[in-house]
């Protein structure tokens, strides 16, 4: 790490509130406006333009973002993942890990999917007609959930046949 | 050498106690002498082993080669640090410098070495003879739930909750109007019958200076409670008025929160939400398929019972009229 970015990280560790993040007082300054039906990317990019270097690598770089996700890959669950569906929401428990998580009712329905083997293809289109959503947004969730239940180990993501 | 040694009825589960160390079984006593000790050696029982060492060099016992770390939970100020292993058999908690624990599930036992227990507050020297117990009974379907347990007129009421979130206070409250008192910790819910049921874990009542302030009846007694523990503590009977719940069918789940706010009030919780908090409540889990097991209980319990959040206000006194009236709208 370079004098700078070390300078940098000093600054972006000590401030509560990154002087990126600080209201400008500059009234003139351009303001950006952002849709409120921006998809997910979109909003990456926007808070990308705004963030630090350091706080974009810890928030907006998603340490899973280089990994593929397809439409043809498959998700499995972990069998050591017990689960219970109450009023729609999941609540999860890794028995290794003794950690427990919750998922809302579109991620409850994703992982009821999740055991019969059905593509990520298919279980987009399986979102799409439950829940009034943009395509392009379902599938920006979908690929956040698979990367975060990836990164808990609560699944695996098999690459399709051929791959 | 002197050897300590005895069986406590836990609610049908024999649990046999044994030690060479005089304050280790005088823990054990505090931890489990609220049930009542049997006579002659059962057929069937769950031990504890518990000896004494001068130093942590001096434990026979530590984590094999082969052992695999699980998890780290550092220390918060109050309780000691615990590293978990995965060992053969069973599981290693080590507490630093505090002692080591072996449980070995499959076998139903639990050996241990705490370090210079005289020189620890009894009740602190009780929590790892308690939590030995606490481990092995989940073999059995008896599940301790961090909470107050009371009972009125049959119906269980459950108040879940970490420190600081006013259990105890309420609990205290209610037992002034009539409750029965399962327990102001750690009740059991015992799930093996075709029913839940709610059952008493016996012991002292702990109680800070603050929640004996609240109460007259308590600030009375202050000088006859216990203080060699880190909070003070008294018995049942020494209050007029406060007696033990029976076992009971568990009939409400209140989530206490303090507020800044004149009166008390409940608000019905989300049921997935009442989950995320009954579980870290429900203690150390550690092996897979009594975690399985657990976890459905508790879902079940949840998915059962009404689910309540109490804004626990400044009118500490009134809750019980809160809860008789909540209480007697539910079947």
């Amino acid at each position: 790490m370079s004098d700078k970015e070390a300078d940098l990280q000093a600054q972006e560790d000590k401030a509560f509130i990154p002087k990126e993040l600080r209201p400008s007082i500059n009234t003139e300054e351009e303001c950006v406006v952002i849709a409120p039906n921006a998809s997910k990317a979109e909003l990456r990019q926007r808070a990308g333009e705004v963030l630090g270097p350091l706080l974009k690598s810890k928030v907006i770089n998603d340490p899973d973002a280089a990994m593929e996700v397809t439409k043809e890959h498959i998700c499995i669950r972990n069998e050591k993942v017990v689960f219970k569906e109450i009023v729609g929401e999941a609540v999860l428990l890794d028995l290794d890990s003794g950690f427990y998580f919750t998922l809302n009712r579109p991620g409850a329905l994703i992982w009821s999917m999740l055991d019969e083997g059905k593509t990520l293809g298919e279980v987009h289109d399986a979102v799409c007609q439950q829940f009034e959503v943009p395509p392009a947004t379902a599938w920006d969730d979908l690929v956040l959930l698979v990367r975060h239940l990836n990164r808990e180990k609560l699944v695996r993501l098999e690459a399709p046949p051929g791959d | 050498m002197t050897e300590y040694r005895c069986f406590y009825d836990v609610h049908g589960v024999p649990i046999q106690v044994q030690t060479d160390d005089p304050v280790v079984f005088a823990a054990a006593k505090e931890a489990l002498g609220g049930f009542s000790l049997i006579n002659s050696e059962p057929d069937q029982y769950l031990t504890i082993v518990m000896q004494a060492a001068g130093d942590i060099s001096e434990v026979p016992i530590r984590p094999s080669e082969s052992a695999q770390l699980i998890r780290e939970v550092p220390t918060d100020g109050v309780t000691v640090s615990c590293t978990l292993y995965r060992d053969d058999p069973g599981w290693f908690l080590d507490f630093d410098q505090a002692g080591r624990m072996v449980l070995d599930f499959d076998n139903g036992r639990v050996e241990g070495w705490l370090v210079q227990p005289g020189r620890m507050a009894l009740d602190w020297a009780a929590s790892f003879v308690l939590l030995a117990a606490i481990e092995l009974l989940r073999r059995e379907g008896l599940y301790a739930i961090h909470g107050a347990g009371l009972e009125r007129n049959g119906k269980g009421v459950l108040i879940v909750g970490f420190s600081g979130t006013g259990k105890t206070t309420s609990c205290i409250s209610l037992m002034r109007a009539g409750y029965g008192c399962l327990s102001d910790d750690h009740p059991i819910l015992h799930t093996a019958g075709a029913e839940p049921v709610l059952m008493p874990f016996p012991g002292r009542l702990a109680v800070t200076d603050k929640t004996i302030d609240w109460f007259a009846e308590l600030a009375a007694a202050r000088e006859g409670f216990r203080s060699d523990t880190r909070k003070r503590s008294f018995e049942l009977q020494e209050i007029e008025g406060f007696i033990e719940g029976r076992p009971c069918p568990p009939r409400l789940i209140v989530f206490p929160r303090i507020v800044d706010w004149p009166e008390s009030f409940f608000e019905e919780m989300p049921k997935p939400r009442a989950l995320e908090e009954l579980l870290p409540q429900t203690l150390l889990v550690l092996d897979p398929g009594l975690a399985k097991r657990q976890f459905q209980a508790m879902a079940d319990l949840v998915l059962a019972t009404p689910v309540y959040r109490l804004h626990f206000g400044e009118d500490v006194t009134q809750l019980p009229e809160l809860f008789d009236r909540l209480l007697d709208s539910i079947d």
